[in-house]
């Protein structure tokens, strides 16, 4: 047992933090850092689609925080920082030379009638009362998730998961804002098209139902007091 | 309004409802959609259908970082952070240099075994723990399985002590929030032999904590204890254990790896110790612990 009755035990517990000591205390900073570790968690395992790389990323993560912690303005959205760095380091580090040039990408690269759906479908989609997915399809969301292409997917995660704004993206994503909007648009359509191929196999909608490329407007009172409903 | 001239608009108004949705769309353009939106169920649909989507999203991809993963990154911060206050002092003066590197590579390198020992025993039962909230009928077959391996890792912390955090007794109130009960020097004074103690260290045993206390008794008997919060890790009779009444209190006794075990419960802090002393011995340890 070399260890056990070293002599220098109070220093290393000073720099553990974990018997205190002024200068090892976590500051502010830190502890705010740590107040988001569940989210960075989170993203990494939506980003990596595994548990392990999760954990690598979300270490590299808070070590760059750390490091550069200087260039961060007090008083500005932490979470968008670290969630930068997250964003970043991901794309380096895993898809070396960056995301796939997407030859596709644009308003203009699909036709519009690329998962058009009829209103009647995408209201049994969704659960009155929840204001969310049916729970039927709801079960298939993180697996439509992780089928997204990388591009899609990251977009998908900080807008709709993480509330960034499209500035905040694009800067995370190192793209202009306007490819920030036509990713999410186009991740989120594919989303949709693979749940509603799920709602087919469970019979939520049928298949010629989904099909239907417009349908005539519902009645248009009721109409109305559900968008005042919801709005 | 026929309906080319909708399919029209729709398709001027597609790339708008995602920005609408995510509130990025002026106001402006905000009054025209509503408006369109107001006469054609596709556009309103779309636009509560990706509002639907988004709520089940949040729902089901939020997770909580794992403890053990909490731990390491904590003890990483205050290795980088005494990386930092080196560097400083070595901007500082030139005498406080070799101390503090000194200090800092040995902050670095107890915290690298401290943080692989937690991940590790994270890893190995990571699918034990999972399973546990779905079957509540092995509930008692469970705590009886974390409290043997309570007793396997402290069985191993006895053999192979790490280096303590502290000496100093009066640290110990400082590990209570990572352990989850009061922490206090069991004082042994009801002992007819002297203890003397030798430090302490918080120690990860896969999602939870205890405090992990150093002493030596009479000649050089080592003694681990821990100190763990007996409502995340009940104490009770695991099969490798015999259970015993002491003076009208339960004291589970018990021998692994040749080292006599001892465990007790005293208001909601649990007591396990470790010793090669005899079982009776180690009983009375344990009593005098919990005075």
């Amino acid at each position: 047992m070399p260890f056990f009755f070293s002599k220098k035990p109070a220093s290393i517990a000073q720099d553990l933090s974990l018997a205190g000591g002024e200068a090892s205390r976590p500051d502010a900073f830190e502890v705010e850092l740590l107040g988001h570790l569940d989210t960075l968690y989170s993203v990494s395992c939506r980003m990596t689609k595994s548990s392990t790389e999760a954990e690598d990323l979300v270490q590299d993560t808070i070590v760059k925080a750390m490091r550069a912690r200087r260039q961060f303005e007090p008083g500005t959205n932490l979470k968008a920082w670290l969630l930068r760095i997250l964003t970043n380091t991901f794309i380096n580090r895993y898809r070396r030379g960056g995301l796939e040039r997407d030859l596709f990408e644009g308003p203009d690269a699909e036709p519009l009638t690329d998962g058009w759906v009829g209103a009647t479908t995408m209201r049994a989609m969704r659960d009155p009362e929840t204001q969310a997915l049916s729970p039927l399809i709801e079960a298939e969301v993180q697996r439509a998730l992780d089928e997204l292409p990388d591009e899609f997917r990251l977009a998908v995660i900080l807008s709709d998961i993480e509330e960034l704004s499209y500035k905040e993206i694009a800067e995370a994503m190192g793209c202009p804002i306007g490819t920030v909007m036509s990713r999410l648009h186009r991740g989120r359509k594919m989303l949709q098209k693979t749940l509603r191929e799920q709602a087919v196999l469970l019979g939520i909608v049928s298949e010629e139902d989904g099909k239907k490329s417009s349908e005539a407007p519902a009645d248009l009172g009721a109409y109305r007091k559900r968008k005042l409903g919801v709005a | 309004m026929s309906a080319a001239r909708q399919m029209d608009d729709c398709a001027r108004l597609d790339l708008a409802l995602t920005a609408y949705v995510d509130g990025e769309l002026d106001a402006a353009h905000a009054v025209d959609l509503e408006a369109h939106m107001r006469q054609c169920a596709p556009c309103f649909e779309r636009v509560a259908l990706m509002r639907a989507s988004r709520m089940s999203l949040r729902r089901t991809t939020s997770k909580r970082c794992p403890e053990a993963l909490r731990v390491k990154l904590m003890t990483g911060m205050a290795s980088e952070r005494a990386r930092k206050d080196a560097k400083d002092a070595v901007a500082e003066t030139q005498p406080s240099l070799i101390q503090k590197r000194y200090v800092a590579g040995f902050a670095a390198a107890a915290s690298v075994a401290f943080a692989v020992a937690g991940y590790q025993n994270h890893r190995a039962t990571a699918g034990t723990v999972a399973e546990a909230p779905r079957e509540p009928v092995q509930q008692g077959t469970l705590a009886a399985a974390t409290m043997e391996s309570l007793l396997d890792d402290l069985v191993a912390q006895h053999a192979q002590p790490l280096p303590p955090e502290t000496t100093n007794p009066e640290d110990l109130p400082r590990f209570d929030p990572f352990v989850g009960v009061p922490v206090r020097r069991p004082q042994f004074q009801a002992q007819a032999f002297p203890v003397d103690f030798k430090g302490a260290r918080v120690h990860t045993m896969r999602e939870r904590r205890a405090a992990l206390l150093q002493y030596t008794v009479r000649g050089g008997h080592r003694v681990t204890v821990y100190l763990f919060n007996s409502q995340a890790v009940p104490v009770q009779k695991a099969p490798i254990l015999r259970p015993r009444m002491v003076r009208e209190r339960p004291v589970y006794v018990g021998h692994i790896s040749g080292y006599s075990v001892v465990a007790a419960e005293r208001s909601g802090v649990g007591y396990a110790l470790a010793t090669d002393l005899s079982d009776e011995e180690s009983t009375q340890l344990v009593l005098a612990a919990m005075q």
